[in-house]
């Protein structure tokens, strides 16, 4: 039983994380319509735009109707936003699943909400921080790993809309450049070890 | 005499004697990127990554204020940058900082392109705050995760200035 988890975090202590070019594990996480969902959900799926966030980063609520925006343009262009939130419920209780239910309701989600309950995902990937966004193509191979736009505060003033620039290259058939971009977040609020 | 009045405003302003109404303000992080090249510096730097907006941030900072008490701060000098944004500058930092002086310097980065800047403070650091620096010449350490007493601080800093 323990087994598989020891490895998924053995994995990512050894390797760090996913980097572009790896292919990123599918999931198994609980939505927040109460069903379990996986990217193998999405049959026509040409991509997934993979979104580690929370409720009660600041960052992440600024990102929230950018999120919201990606999602409505690129869902159907075969691009869905899949958003996880990694938060630990006992160090953010503002981040429960019934709290995850109750900001996605407010706010109008157009995309899945998931919660990684173990933490597995977030260590699998890598992730360190929310905002933190994958974008993976159809075979799950990382082809962008970063922020979504350069500028978190005032999206007017964004200069680099990294994720909008990295889909295009993958519409062209190019590779993203930059592929790797880092931004200030919120530390992800692990659990705390046993 | 000079170097003793400039040390004495300096451990005056250090220990946050004056309340904290100098905010260093830096549009760009070219103003504040000597903080993390000058390899001149004989004392110890420890500089804080902060925002009023961050819980853990917050949570840390009490350590950083006992260990400037403990500390000569002719041989650790503390540094707080916080990225609170400009539009906050009035309505947040300042009526914060009023209440909670900070014993160092403190500096408002307001750089929205943080990819362009993130790697130039260290190539470990992801971007997500808090995020603590502390180094002296060309040694360098960077704490990635929230301190959680001062003990902890006092001893990562005791392993940079011996």
């Amino acid at each position: 039983m323990l087994i598989p988890a020891l490895c998924i975090s053995l994995l990512a202590f050894v390797e760090g994380g996913l980097k572009v070019g790896d292919t990123a594990p599918d999931f198994k996480l609980k939505n927040i319509d109460g069903k379990e969902m996986s990217m193998a959900d999405f049959g026509q799926a040409k991509g997934f735009i993979v979104v580690f966030t929370c409720n009660t980063c600041p960052y992440s609520v600024m990102y929230e109707d950018r999120i919201i925006a990606a999602n409505k343009k690129y869902a159907p262009m075969g691009y869905p936003v899949i958003a996880i939130n990694p938060n630990d419920v006992d160090r953010r209780p503002g981040d429960s699943f019934a709290e995850m239910k109750a900001r996605a309701k407010e706010k109008g989600f157009n995309f899945p909400y998931l919660y990684d309950s173990t933490q597995e995902i977030a260590t699998a990937y890598g992730a360190t921080r929310t905002p933190h966004v994958y974008l993976l193509d159809k075979a799950r191979t990382v082809q962008y790993i970063g922020a979504i736009d350069n500028n978190a505060s005032e999206a007017s003033e964004v200069t680099e809309d990294y994720l909008a620039q990295a889909i295009a290259a993958m519409e062209a058939g190019k590779k993203p450049d930059p592929n790797f971009t880092k931004a200030v977040g919120c530390t992800i609020k692990w659990k705390e070890s046993k | 005499m000079a170097r003793i009045k400039a040390l004495l405003i300096c451990s005056l302003i250090s220990f946050g004697i004056y309340a904290q109404d100098t905010i260093i303000t830096a549009n760009d992080f070219e103003e504040i990127e000597h903080l993390f090249t000058d390899e001149t510096n004989d004392e110890v730097w420890v500089i804080n990554f902060w925002a009023t907006w961050c819980s853990p941030c917050l949570a840390e900072l009490p350590y950083f204020k006992s260990a400037a008490k403990a500390l000569n701060p002719a041989e650790v000098r503390f540094i707080f940058v916080t990225l609170d944004f400009k539009k906050q500058f009035e309505s947040k930092l300042k009526p914060y900082l009023a209440e909670h002086p900070l014993p160092g310097t403190v500096y408002n980065l307001w750089d929205m392109d943080y990819n362009s800047w993130i790697d130039q403070v260290s190539p470990k650091w992801s971007g997500a705050i808090p995020v603590t620096v502390i180094r002296k010449g060309d040694e360098k350490i960077v704490l990635t995760s929230e301190v959680e007493s001062t003990e902890e601080l006092m001893e990562s800093i005791a392993s940079i200035s011996q």
